[in-house]
């Protein structure tokens, strides 16, 4: 059954048989938007069906957040794929521990600007570029920051990070995008621009 | 402080270079994914809220990559209707 904006609105707040067959409904088309766009990724049905079911929860609960920007169906699928691939990416990371991604040992080859394919200018200035980002890194950012920032380099997903420092997704991006300032202006500081250091290293 | 690679020293750097005073977090763009693949999909332009958005979609992989995850959502729905 189609439903415009207002009416999956009104019938998923109103209670009833109404409610129900909405709820029914969203959960249909959740299941199948998640098998398509998942598939391949995780064990069966069984994992569409309980995604669907935590998700249901997750958007009866936002349903005063949703401004009718797009389809209520479109906003849904949101919080489902978000839903679905957070399980999987925790899944993922089991117990990897942020100690771990703070490890030497996981650095097959630590960056060396004398490897690069770069003349003798660049390679000055890469390693000038490289010492002030090092002297920024220990410096500017706090212990969290240092934890997240290698964690984050090493491709754990903030969510998982959020998980083991008992925070959440929304906090850990804040925080590193606090980093992230600290450090740009630690290299603006230092002399060298976004511009300078994109031509230094050439990307 | 550990070392890092040569790859991860160039993606923190071209993130260093992408960032902007004034962010959106990645809630802020959960419910802006839904709006930028209907306007793909119906091949609408790009407004302001989603040039933010697209912003965020440069530094945030994660979300990218539930991005990908939407849209091929979002046109298996629009086949099946």
């Amino acid at each position: 059954m189609d439903r415009d904006n207002a009416t999956w609105l009104a019938e998923l707040r109103g209670g009833g048989h109404a409610q129900e067959a909405a709820l029914a409904d969203l959960r249909t088309r959740l299941v199948a938007g998640l098998s398509h766009s998942l598939r391949g990724r995780a064990d069966g049905a069984t994992f569409f069906e309980d995604v669907a079911q935590d998700a249901l929860v997750r958007i009866l609960d936002k349903l005063d957040t949703f401004r009718g920007d797009s389809r209520f169906t479109s906003w849904a699928m949101t919080i489902a794929v978000r839903t679905g691939i957070t399980e999987l990416r925790r899944r993922k990371w089991g117990e990897v521990s942020l100690d771990q991604m703070a490890s030497d040992e996981d650095v097959a080859r630590p960056f060396d600007p004398e490897d690069a394919d770069a003349g003798p200018d660049a390679k000055t200035q890469r390693k000038a570029i490289l010492a002030e980002l090092d002297k920024a890194i220990r410096q500017h950012l706090t212990e969290k920051q240092r934890q997240t920032l290698l964690a984050e380099l090493g491709g754990m997903p903030q969510a998982e990070i959020a998980r083991r420092m008992g925070s959440n997704r929304n906090a850990i991006y804040k925080m590193m995008h606090d980093a992230r300032k600290r450090l740009r202006s630690s290299l603006e500081a230092g002399g060298y621009s976004s511009n300078e250091i994109r031509v230094a290293f050439d990307f | 402080m550990p070392q890092l690679d040569a790859n991860q020293v160039r993606v923190l750097l071209q993130v260093l270079g992408q960032t902007r005073d004034d962010e959106m977090t990645c809630d802020d763009c959960l419910p802006y994914l839904a709006v930028l693949v209907e306007h793909e999909l119906a091949g609408k332009p790009s407004h302001e809220a989603l040039k933010r958005v697209e912003d965020h979609l440069a530094i945030c992989p994660e979300c990218v990559e539930e991005l990908e995850a939407i849209r091929a959502a979002i046109e298996s729905l629009e086949a099946a209707d």
